[in-house]
Formats: structure tokens, sequence, C-alpha cells
């Protein structure tokens, strides 16, 4: 099977709402060269972005697109208990969405890695009070915090957020997902120190500070 | 598109009344969902709890995204977001007077709850976004 094939081959089971189908997929292509990333970025969020566009388009229910979110959070608790830890570089991380962010799965996936790479990593996912986050990641002081935007509603609130935490913890750095405007980028980007469009590039961009801090 | 994204400008929007709109959204919200209902052209919507339910919610975030593109004037990220909401419109069978209509209602009701704060700015620019998308909407039933 190529990429388009397994894609299209997940999409009709996770259409299907069939767990055990598309957990028997997913751990076959383990016995090829398939790479978490590249599961990641090349079959999982493209399968996602897929149904979505459906549900957009009124061509999917609601429910369906629901049932394949979980199903995909389920593969991914998989390969999180099932991979290989590398041992622990000393890092921490923080990741999840910003206040008013639903849209979890991409900061779930980069958990994954990250841990894997011997990260020590707090995963919170969706939407939590701004307050309570500032004051978790002032108890924690991560070296990164990954955050995940894709609706602008909560823009100020999200401004207001960063600015404090930018102030509070200088020597953290934010990472922010999934802004794909790039007028909304204009905005935020003094108030981070990267975006990323991938999970290839955001771990690419973890690995940098393990690096610059080596 | 251009053109509009181009004289689309949030800055004559003072500041101090784009925060006295967002303090009175609930208000404008109300009264802006209010004035959908007693629409005829939307009787099939009203009848229909899950299609009036999409109306509300869509008029709540348009409301949402109005105050924070304004806030940091970003035209363009609106019309963007106005592309995607009429495309999802349309594939619920929504008439494509539905967004006008919308932003006509939001613009009245923005003149009737602003208090003592000046509406003129917030509404001329709801009034050019209407006019943008009643354009569309021509287009489309032409």
């Amino acid at each position: 099977m190529n990429r388009e094939e397994q894609r299209e081959a997940l999409i009709e089971l996770l259409m299907r709402g069939d767990r055990r189908e598309c957990f028997a997929l997913v751990t076959s292509w383990e016995a090829t060269s398939l790479s978490e990333e590249e599961l990641y970025d090349e079959i999982l969020i493209p399968a996602l972005v897929s149904i979505g566009n459906d549900w957009e388009a009124n061509r999917q229910n609601v429910v369906n697109e629901h049932i394949a979110t979980q199903i995909i959070k389920h593969i991914l608790s998989y390969k999180a208990v099932t991979s290989t830890k590398r041992p622990s570089n000393g890092k921490s991380a923080l990741l999840g969405c910003v206040p008013g962010e639903h849209h979890d799965v991409a900061a779930l996936m980069l958990t994954n890695i990250l841990e894997r790479d011997g990260w020590s990593v707090r995963y919170f996912g969706a939407s939590v009070p701004g307050k309570d986050l500032i004051a978790f990641a002032l108890s924690m002081r991560p070296d990164l915090l990954g955050l995940t935007m894709k609706s602008f509603s909560c823009l100020q609130s999200t401004i207001e957020l960063l600015d404090e935490l930018k102030q509070s913890l200088p020597s953290t750095r934010i990472m922010m997902g999934g802004l794909n405007t790039k007028h909304l980028r204009e905005v935020i980007a003094t108030h981070v120190d990267f975006f990323t469009d991938s999970i290839r590039e955001g771990v690419q961009q973890a690995r940098e500070i393990v690096l610059a801090d080596a | 598109m251009e053109t509009v994204a181009e004289q689309l400008s949030f800055s004559a929007i003072a500041a101090e009344d784009l925060d006295t709109f967002y303090r009175q959204k609930e208000k404008i919200l109300t009264a802006t969902i209010e004035k959908i209902s007693n629409c005829t052209q939307f009787d099939d919507i009203v009848s229909d709890g899950e299609r009036m339910r999409l109306a509300r919610e869509c008029t709540s975030i348009f409301t949402e995204n109005f105050h924070a593109t304004a806030k940091y004037n970003l035209p363009q990220a609106l019309l963007e977001y106005l592309d995607w909401l009429r495309n999802f419109l349309r594939h619920r069978n929504f008439p494509a007077t539905f967004i006008p209509t919308m932003i006509c209602a939001l613009r009245h009701a923005t003149h009737a709850f602003m208090e003592n704060a000046n509406s003129d700015a917030i509404a001329s620019v709801l009034m050019q976004l209407q006019r943008h998308e009643r354009t569309i909407a021509e287009e489309v039933t032409a």
C-alpha cells in the first residue's frame, strides 16, 4: 500500500467506526518501516482533516467525526505505551490547547513523540481556564510550552495568556501549532518563539531546544 | 474579494467602543437572534430545531470573531471566516440571504445596545460586510 492507499483504507474503517479493525490496520503497518512521525503526519492527521472536511460539507454526521477522533486517540494511547522510550534528556514540556480550543489531537501526538525522545511531558488536552494554566506552568516551569490554537474567537485571551507566561517564564520556549491563518500568525508572532505546521516540525524544534541547551 | 479586504478597516473603531460592544454582546446577540427568528424568509429554519441551533451558534461565533478581528485589525481574517461560514451554511440548506440578514440584524442591535458609547464606526464596518455578503448572495441566486 502507498500512503494514499493507507489513508483511504484507514478513513474507510474510521467511518465504519470499527476500532478493532483500525487497530489491526495500524499494527500491520508496524511491520513495515513506517515511523511514528510518518504515521501521524502522513496518515492520521490527513485522515482527520478529510473526515472534518466531510463534516463541514455535511457529508458526514458529527457523531461519525467524533467516533473517528476517539479511535485515533485510542491508537495514540496504544502507541504511547508500546513505543520504546529513550533515556531522559532532562527536558520538560507542557502541551495542550489554548483556553477555548478543543482540537487536542495534534498536541497528543507531539506528547507521544517527545516522551519517546526522553522528554518529561505533561499533556492537559483541550481548553482549561487561563489562570489555572498559568498557575500550573509556574509550578512546573517547563522548558517547552506547546499550545494548539485553531479558532480565533479566543485570540484576545490567548494573547493575554502568552504575555503573562512570557513575562513569568522567560526561559520557557513557547510553540504554537494549528494556526493556519497567516493574518493571525502576524498578531501572535511576537508572543511565541515559533510556530509549527506539522508533528515533524514540532519535534525538530523541540530537538533544537535540547541541542541549544546541551 | 481583494477589493473588499483592502477597503475594510477597523481602524475607525475606538477601543472603548469595541469594549462596550463586547460587554453588551449577550444583549446584542439576543436581539439579533430574535430579529432572525421573526424573519418570515427564515420560517423553515426557525421551525427546524437543529438548524435554528446552528443559526444561533453561527451568529454567536461571528460576533466573537468580529470582536477579535476588530481588536487586532484583521479584516482579511474575518473575510476568510465568512468564506468558510458561507460554505458551511450552504451545505446545510441555509438560504444565501442568511449571512447578510444576520449581519444587518447585528448592526441594528449594536445601535440599540451600545448605551453611551458610539456605535457608528462599528455599524459602518458591519454595513460594509453586509453589502459584501449581499452582493455574493445575489450572485448565488442570480
